[in-house]
């Protein structure tokens, strides 16, 4: 229970909606610089074809679709902490989830990029979508692909309702405060929102509910894009394992990226009181688990394949820990499933700066995983004959540093547009203020 | 009447005003007609090919070939199934003789080398002038004796009107002149049975094969037509499969392909063949030669005994024994010899021996006979070419004229023709492309390309080729036959009336007027005419001539080769003709650049082949480039390490090199010939090709080597499958349908079924040489194109087809290279389909595994999921440049940047013979559809039909006992089936 | 004082004290009362005792509408446009569930959505004008509304409850909805819809891809080539032939068989009827607007014609008749003049 009065929680966590000052508008300025470079290296590869990527035959897909998974695993710790948690009752929740789910839209958003990127002729990415085509037919929903548009597209619509809706009395002390335009604006993003019992009684209501809707989400959305390599027959993609690992990794990949974005962010706007330590540890434990989990799915992968005896999985992973990807491969090992047991040492998961630095390593390893999986697959697969490397392109690289850009862009103007912790559900924390010795 | 004339005319004016425009400007840009066809000539229907038959003239082997033309554009070529040369078949070389029509970089006019040194185009009419007065000047001064004219081996019209054309003027000096003229063939053949010929060779008889350095499935005379025997050879009847056994210091294609390769010392073969003689004497395995021969023979390869050989040859004298007894036992068995790589000074010797052995086994008359024989025997001597170049230096030669050959890329560089070119006032080249030698000429009238041109070519005795044009002059280019006649005519009245014809085609005509007495004269000139162009010529059965040992034989002495260069050239350069390349003149075909050497895998380039061990011992690794120097010149190339090399040897291919020739011959590696010596062998005038000794030294810089292979490794994944020759009889008892009907595991889904048809394809692995005929053809066929050296080193090549190639664990001395064509396996159970999100890629009802283009979004998931890895993706936007696009074929879309494309089984063939079968009311007839690729193999190992029919060849041989698919396991229902190659253990 | 209905709103600090003053109006019988607060408290809950929200209907109706909508999606395209991929049947449903699934989340949660929006009337602009900036602060606030002579009760109670304020509310201020903010909130509702639609609309019109129209290969009728003079294709060639030359030497190489009989009578129907008519007496439909008449085809003059003048008039053309060449390969033509003879016959036994 954080002892503090209602007006002093309203006070702290406004603070954070002051007008900012240069260093923010700096960083704003380089942030935009890289999303230009990123945008004119994409227009590059628009006109000139993808030549211009490392791709080839046999490594038909390469960064950009790692880095798709990559972003898609990032958004799942959000809903993990928003609902998830919500569902179990975690009271410490309600300081982060804010952030968490702020962290899952942008990252959603930006995932939603490289499936369009990637394609041949991204001008015809409306094929994908389920209407009745020129010709009158319709898309294939055998397609792992297809899949992926769905469960991407309607995990991005409801989190971004389950983000909203969260934020609507928040929105109301915004529009309280605020005076000129910010006043219109916020009037209206509040929708009018009073605090009323009615309101108070169907929207908890709704929001349970909605919790209990992201919850499965969340597991199917990665399962999909799992099933985007499950589905095949590729070798080091073809294993019934890929689901459950995959949205273990995702978490495990959020839950550091939460911590990456959370540390700078209490520390710049002083929110030490509010997110403390405690909340970080948390999350620390949880990435304990996560890492196990990690390390459990790279156990049975390589169990697997010698045990299954198909000559094909064998050289494959055999292909990962001594072949041309190697580094990358050990990269992930460590970062994922090594690393994480540091914090079961009190000492380090109470230190803010080894958590930061730790989280970061994880966040490595963790596209260090895609990476693998993906390209090392690929690039060594039946026909040795048709065996070939991959090296991702200096366009690709811009296009990653533009899309990374893109979604910082977006937090950017989150931290300074909306609180970025939940005013209200801080202020469920908060003992109510009680006369007492009321007469009967 | 009246109005029937004024309309009739009116539209002919049209028609024919249009063609004249069509005559007249005959520049890339295609000319219009004002109402394109409006009476299309009768054999013409716009949108449907029209075919011509005509000769391939890309190499001597002179192979029949018809060409299909859309819109009076010629497209594809295809061999001849009527002529006896090739039946049908055609390799790479001839399906890139359309990239030689439409190339870029044509000669388009005559061109005359102003006082700056530049070339200038001038119109026809001044360049003619011009030749005319130059000759009639040297004429008028008596110095016609001057003039000197080299062609390539021509025979019938042409030939005989060079002839007489340089008679008239007064000269004799007239040289028929080819890279590789297997002079050492011909003298010993004079040797030992005194006929100064190059006889056939029935390789397809021939129950064993020893080939001493004769790379008869790649350039050794007619290498098609030997493809195609060597196939029949090997296929299996009752039991048994022909033997081959290569001898040879390199691991050529053909060593590849044969049962074993006989790594032997270089120069030394001579030795080897004199050991199995005398064994085969020694051992009486040859009662059949007379006794008196018989001692005169002991007597001559009395040295020899296997030891003796043995320490000379490096090959252990038990394999002598056995190669002999093996020899001797094979009824009947083939020596063959005289191929490029194995000539050094003693080539003759060698061949005569060669003869001999042929001899004693009984093998003359049977495998080797003579009649009919090849008209490369015609071919000048290169003795006479480097007389040719000291009269020259002289300045005893006034004007050369040169037609259709490039001396000087490939002669060696110290035969001294540069500097002779340069004191030869007048040389005058026809060639239709801007090579070497041309580009030292001082005028340049530009010949038509064969397909553009008439003439006659006869190969062989009794084979009679018959050329036409099969579309209108691309370039204002004039044929050198009319060239030569309307010169005749102007030089002065006595000439003219030697040559009254108007044209080379009346010439034509009536030198096969005289052809037309002797073999038909019963038939109508006219029929016999049309039916000879008809059916692309006329052929009659050649008799062979009985021959006996004449007694110069005993008379020869058998002297060790001896090297050019010292101590200090410590390797054996063996410089060896390139399979797309021939002697160069392929190398300006974008087509033959991108097909990989079937050997190293290697595009777009020449390299360095040395072994790895003495690789290692020089501290050179592969991509080093090395300094090579001999006696006589230096070059530099990249080392490439392979160990199907004599240990100290290197080799070097033969055709790239260029310096002039063209954007894609330009300037890739270099030409080996730089380093030969000039000094022909002794006995047959020939040059010495590897009897040059070189020194190799470390740049220390580095050139990438660009090959399409990943690994050339199977990892025993079972994707190149072999059968020995026990088990295939084992299996061959229980007879046809043995290969049991792929035992598929239970299907979690109903197949679905074929209304109609379900195309498939057979894959004979016993039969596939990897000569890449396939490919070219394919790459013809389907609009693909060609990207180019850098992007084939990302791994963007764009071939639908290609010959994988993998090498097990190598045997000393036992090839196990296995080539495998690989192509999209239409398999029932597609993996690439299903993950297509936009059904771009679809299972049709006929059981095609369609690529729909214009759906494609370009996720490349298909690909991924493809184990086959045969899908090709569009990087770029490829361009074809003018006009090398007037060969796309029309029937077939070319593809645009970002989408996938990959075989289609040649779909728009199986639409054009359905479309057809529908017309006449009736189904496809089996055989009515070929594919590009199972046309093109000269082995006949791709076998394309309807799977649905069980009596279709394709299905019989999907149920053969050799059977197998590759990845059955992954259960994807491929509606290719390969056919395991036979091994046969050899001691 | 006057009568009908007033309302009262008291404002308090502390959340002990507004439950009391809740449960003393209750008691009070005060039924019409409502409480503002900074956050959501179950014992405001309670002490209000309100029934279980409806919204959890509206999600269970969304849900099973959007599994229904993905059955129907999936199944119905599926069977709509029956491709094959993948050896695969044409409804596999396995991963056709996996869309089911998505759907079901997707409906379920907008419904949820729209049942809270339409529970709690919101969106609007307008706030209540009993409203205060200090409820979204620390401020709890209790409204009551009565018969204006209860008012004074009222009052009072909140007073003893310690309100920090109660103050009178003007109901006539106190509209329920503002209207010019529905509208807002609707347009904004209408433009997303109608782009949707229009999307709808558009999208399957766009052709699919011109990428590949243009060509760089050389179409049919595209800048044709003649053909190689004196050059015979495989085919053969005829040689052009006047027609005198031609009705004395052509010869019929095909024999009047059956076959060729039938394919002649199905390409003079194509060919010929429209002017030479069924009976080739020349009396087809096109006849009549012609200049000079087509030739009666069975006359003397005419059957007297040798087959190899037939056949040419047929290649080149006569007086208005048209070359047919192009659209009839010689084969064609001589089965035609075949057919003509058995015409010719029967017209002659008449």
């Amino acid at each position: 229970m954080i002892q503090l009065s209602y007006s002093q929680v309203n006070r702290d966590l406004l603070k954070t909606m002051e007008p900012p000052g240069k260093v923010y508008y700096v960083i704003l300025a380089l942030d935009l610089a890289v999303l230009a470079w990123g945008f004119y290296a994409w227009t590059y590869q628009l006109r000139t074809g993808l030549g211009v990527t490392g791709l080839n035959s046999p490594v038909g897909w390469g960064v950009y679709i790692a880095t798709f998974v990559f972003w898609v695993g990032i958004a799942h710790s959000g809903t993990l902490i928003s609902a998830i948690l919500f569902l179990f009752r975690c009271r410490w929740r309600n300081p982060i989830y804010r952030t968490a789910e702020a962290m899952t839209v942008f990252a959603v958003m930006t995932a939603a990029l490289y499936p369009i990127i990637h394609l041949g002729r991204p001008w015809r990415f409306y094929w994908l979508l389920p209407y009745q085509q020129r010709g009158h037919f319709w898309i294939n929903f055998r397609s792992p692909l297809i899949m992926d548009v769905f469960a991407v597209a309607t995990y991005f619509i409801v989190s971004a309702a389950f983000f909203f809706t969260g934020l609507v009395p928040d929105l109301a002390v915004v529009r309280d405060k605020a005076v000129g335009w910010r006043r219109k604006f916020y009037t209206f993003l509040a929708q009018g929102w009073e605090g009323t019992d009615r309101e108070w009684r169907h929207y908890s209501s709704a929001y349970l509910l909605l919790a209990a809707l992201a919850t499965p989400l969340v597991i199917s959305v990665h399962s999909i894009v799992s099933w985007d390599f499950a589905l095949t027959i590729v070798p080091g993609w073809h294993s019934t394992i890929f689901a459950p690992y995959f949205v273990a990794g995702a978490i495990h990949s959020g839950l550091a990226m939460v911590l990456t974005i959370l540390i700078p962010l209490r520390r710049i706007f002083r929110l030490e009181t509010y997110i403390t330590p405690a909340h970080l540890e948390n999350l620390a434990k949880l990435l304990i688990l996560t890492g196990l989990i990690m390390g459990y799915s790279y156990g049975t992968e390589f169990f697997i394949s010698w045990y299954g005896g198909n000559i094909f999985e064998q050289a494959t992973f055999r292909y990962r820990i001594v072949g041309d990807y190697a580094l990358a491969f050990w990269i992930m090992a460590v970062a994922n499933s090594v690393v994480p047991l540091l914090f079961t040492v009190k000492k380090i998961r109470m230190s803010v700066p080894w958590l930061f630095g730790l989280s970061l390593v994880i966040n490595v390893g963790m596209w260090c995983e895609r990476f693998v999986i993906i390209i090392a697959s690929l690039a060594h697969d039946y026909i040795p004959f048709a065996w070939g490397l991959y090296k991702p392109s200096w366009v690709e690289l811009s296009v990653l540093a533009g899309t990374f850009a893109w979604f910082f862009l977006w937090f950017l103007l989150f931290v300074k547009f909306l609180p970025v912790v939940s005013i209200t559900e801080v202020k469920e924390l908060v003992e109510p203020p009680l006369k007492g010795g009321v007469d009967p | 009447m009246s109005q029937r004339i004024n309309r009739r005319n009116f539209l002919k004016i049209l028609g024919v005003g249009g063609a004249a425009t069509a005559l007249v400007s005959c520049s890339a840009e295609p000319p219009e007609t004002l109402i394109p066809y409006l009476i299309p000539p009768e054999e013409i229907i716009p949108g449907v090919a029209t075919w011509y038959a005509t000769v391939c003239r890309e190499c001597p082997a002179g192979c029949g070939m018809l060409v299909r033309t859309r819109e009076g554009r010629a497209v594809k070529v295809e061999g001849n199934p009527s002529h006896p040369v090739n039946r049908g078949r055609l390799c790479a070389r001839g399906q890139a003789s359309l990239q030689g029509l439409y190339n870029p970089d044509r000669i388009r006019q005559p061109l005359l080398r102003g006082d700056s040194g530049q070339f200038q185009s001038i119109s026809w009419e001044e360049a003619e002038r011009l030749l005319v007065e130059r000759l009639a000047d040297l004429r008028r001064q008596g110095k016609a004796k001057g003039i000197a004219c080299v062609t390539p081996l021509l025979s019938g019209s042409l030939d005989h009107l060079i002839g007489t054309w340089l008679a008239a003027l007064g000269s004799k000096r007239r040289l028929t002149y080819e890279a590789f003229a297997y002079e050492p063939l011909k003298a010993a053949n004079r040797i030992v049975f005194g006929l100064d010929v190059i006889p056939s060779y029935d390789i397809g008889a021939a129950e064993l094969l020893l080939s001493f350095g004769a790379d008869f499935l790649e350039t050794w005379i007619s290498p098609v037509a030997y493809t195609s025997a060597f196939a029949t050879m090997r296929a299996y009847r009752d039991g048994r499969v022909g033997t081959a056994i290569y001898v040879g210091p390199r691991l050529s294609l053909t060593a590849a392909n044969t049962d074993q390769w006989v790594r032997i010392k270089p120069g030394t073969e001579l030795y080897l063949v004199m050991g199995l003689i005398h064994v085969i004497l020694k051992e009486r395995l040859a009662p059949s030669i007379p006794q008196k021969e018989a001692k005169q023979l002991k007597a001559l390869v009395k040295a020899y005994d296997p030891e003796a050989v043995a320490a000379v040859t490096e090959v252990p004298a038990g394999k002598v024994f056995r190669l002999a007894r093996m020899f001797a036992r094979a009824r009947p068995g083939l020596a063959i010899g005289g191929g490029v790589a194995a000539a050094s000074r003693n080539a003759t010797a060698t061949l005569v021996a060669i003869n001999l052995l042929n001899y004693v086994t009984g093998n003359v008359g049977r495998t080797v006979r003579f009649g009919p024989n090849a008209n490369l025997a015609k071919l000048a001597t290169y003795r006479d070419m480097l007389s040719l170049v000291k009269a020259m230096d002289k300045g005893e030669v006034q004007a050369l004229l040169l037609y259709g050959v490039n001396p000087l890329f490939t002669l060696p560089e110290a035969a001294g023709f540069r500097a002779a070119l340069k004191k030869t006032p007048f040389v005058v080249s026809f060639a239709p492309f801007m090579d070497e030698t041309t580009a030292e000429a001082n005028l340049i009238l530009p010949d038509h390309t064969p397909l553009e041109s008439w003439g006659d070519y006869s190969p062989w005795e009794g084979v009679h080729g018959l050329m036409q044009p099969v579309m209108q002059p691309v370039f204002k280019t004039k044929a050198v036959g009319d060239l030569l006649l309307s010169v005749a005519k102007r030089v002065d009245d006595r000439m003219a009336k030697e040559f009254p014809w108007p044209t080379f085609y009346e010439y034509a005509r009536d030198r096969w007027g005289e052809l037309h007495r002797r073999l038909a004269p019963m038939k109508e000139f006219e029929a016999f005419w049309e039916e000879a162009l008809r059916s692309g010529g006329i052929w009659k059965e050649a008799r062979a001539t009985p021959v006996r040992l004449s007694p110069e034989v005993f008379q020869m002495a058998f002297e060790p080769p001896e090297l050019d260069g010292g101590a200090a050239e410590a390797f054996h350069l063996l410089p060896f003709p390139s399979l797309v390349h021939y002697d160069g003149r392929g190398a300006n075909r974008p087509w033959l650049q991108e097909l990989p050497d079937p050997v190293t895998e290697i595009v777009w380039d020449s390299w360095l082949e040395i072994h790895p061990e003495a690789a290692k011992r020089m501290g050179i690794g592969d991509g080093d480039v090395i300094a090579v120097t001999s006696p006589h010149g230096a070059l530099e190339l990249p080392a490439h390490l392979h160990d199907g090399l004599h240990l100290d040897t290197v080799a070097i291919p033969i055709g790239q090199g260029h310096w002039a020739y063209g954007r894609y011959a330009g300037g890739r590696g270099a030409n080996p010939l730089v380093l030969l010596s000039p000094d022909p062998e002794e006995v047959s005038g020939g040059l010495a090709w590897s009897a040059t000794k070189v020194s190799l030294r470390k740049t220390g810089r580095r050139h990438h080597l660009v090959t399409v292979g990943g690994s050339s490794q199977q990892f025993g994944r079972g994707i190149a499958q072999t059968i020995s020759l026990a088990e295939m009889t084992e299996l061959a008892k229980d007879g046809e349908g043995a290969g049991r009907e792929a035992h598929r595991p239970k299907q979690i889904y109903p197949p679905h079924d074929h209304p109609k048809h379900r195309w498939g394809m057979s894959i004979d692995l016993n039969a596939c040489v990897g000569c890449n005929a396939c490919v070219a053809a394919c790459y013809a066929e389907n609009n693909i194109p060609v990207v180019g050296k850098e992007r084939v080193a990302e791994g963007r090549i764009m071939s639908w087809i290609r010959i994988t190639r993998f090498v097990e664990a190598q045997q000393p001395n036992r090839p196990d290279i296995r080539f495998l064509p690989m192509l999209c396996q239409h398999c029932d159970a597609a993996p690439c389909e299903s993950v297509c999100p936009v059904y771009a890629t679809i299972h049709t009802p006929e059981g095609l595994n369609a690529q729909v283009y214009n759906r494609c979004v370009g996720v490349r998931y298909c690909s991924n999921n493809c184990p086959y890895k045969v899908r090709r993706f569009n990087w770029f936007q490829y361009a074809w440049p003018e006009p090398l696009n007037w060969q796309l074929n029309p029937d077939v879309t070319v593809r645009t940047v970002g989408i996938m494309e990959k075989c289609t089984f040649c779909v728009q063939r199986i639409r054009e013979a359905e479309d057809r079968a529908k017309d006449e009311g009736r189904v496809v007839r089996e055989g009515e559809v070929t594919p590009a690729c199972a046309q093109a193999c000269p082995a006949r190992a791709i076998v394309f039909g309807d799977l649905k029919d069980p009596r279709s060849e394709v299905s019989k041989l999907s149920r053969d006992s050799r059977r197998y698919q590759v990845l059955e396991e992954l259960n994807t229902q491929p509606a290719v089936t390969y056919l395991k190659k036979i091994r046969q253990a050899l001691e | 004082m006057s009568s009908g209905s007033r309302e009262l709103l008291g404002i308090f600090t502390h959340l002990d004290a507004l439950l009391q003053a809740i449960h003393r109006l209750r008691d009070a019988g005060y039924r019409d009362s409502g409480v503002f607060s900074p956050l959501p408290r179950h014992e405001l809950e309670e002490a209000l005792a309100r029934g279980p929200s409806p919204v959890r209907l509206f999600t269970l109706v969304g849900a099973i509408l959007g599994a229904a909508t993905g059955f129907v999606l999936t199944i119905a395209t599926s069977l709509h446009y029956p491709l094959i991929t993948g050896g695969k049947p044409i409804v596999s449903i396995p991963p056709f569930l996996v869309i089911v699934f998505e759907l079901t989340i997707l409906f379920g949660a907008l419904a949820t959505i729209l049942g809270m929006l339409l529970n709690i009337r919101l969106p609007r602009l307008k706030l209540q004008p009993d409203y205060d900036p200090r409820f979204s602060v620390d401020r709890f606030g209790l409204w009551v509304r009565c018969q204006g002579d209860q008012i004074d009760a009222a009052q009072r109670i909140l007073h003893s409850c310690r309100a920090e304020e109660v103050s009178e509310v003007l109901l006539e201020e106190k509209k329920p909805r503002s209207k010019r903010a529905d509208r807002f909130i609707l347009g904004v509702l209408v433009i997303l819809l109608g782009v949707i639609v229009v999307l709808a609309y558009l999208l399957p019109r766009l052709p699919v891809t011109s990428d590949m129209a243009h060509q760089p290969s050389i179409k049919p009728q595209e800048h044709p080539l003649p053909p190689a003079p004196n050059s015979v294709p495989v085919q053969g060639k005829e040689r052009r032939m006047e027609l005198l030359e031609a009705s004395e030497q052509l010869q019929n190489p095909v024999q009047a068989t059956p076959a060729s009989f039938e394919h002649g009578k199905q390409l003079f129907q194509i060919y010929c009827v429209p002017c030479h008519g069924p009976n080739a007496k020349g009396k087809g439909p096109v006849a009549k607007k012609l200049s000079t008449p087509p030739d009666d085809l069975t006359k003397e003059s005419a059957v007297e014609q040798t087959d190899g003048y037939v056949y040419t008039v047929i290649g080149q053309g006569g007086a208005t008749m048209p070359p047919q060449a192009e659209g009839l390969s010689p084969r064609d033509r001589w089965d035609v003049v075949n057919f003509l003879r058995s015409l010719q016959r029967e017209a002659g036994a008449r």
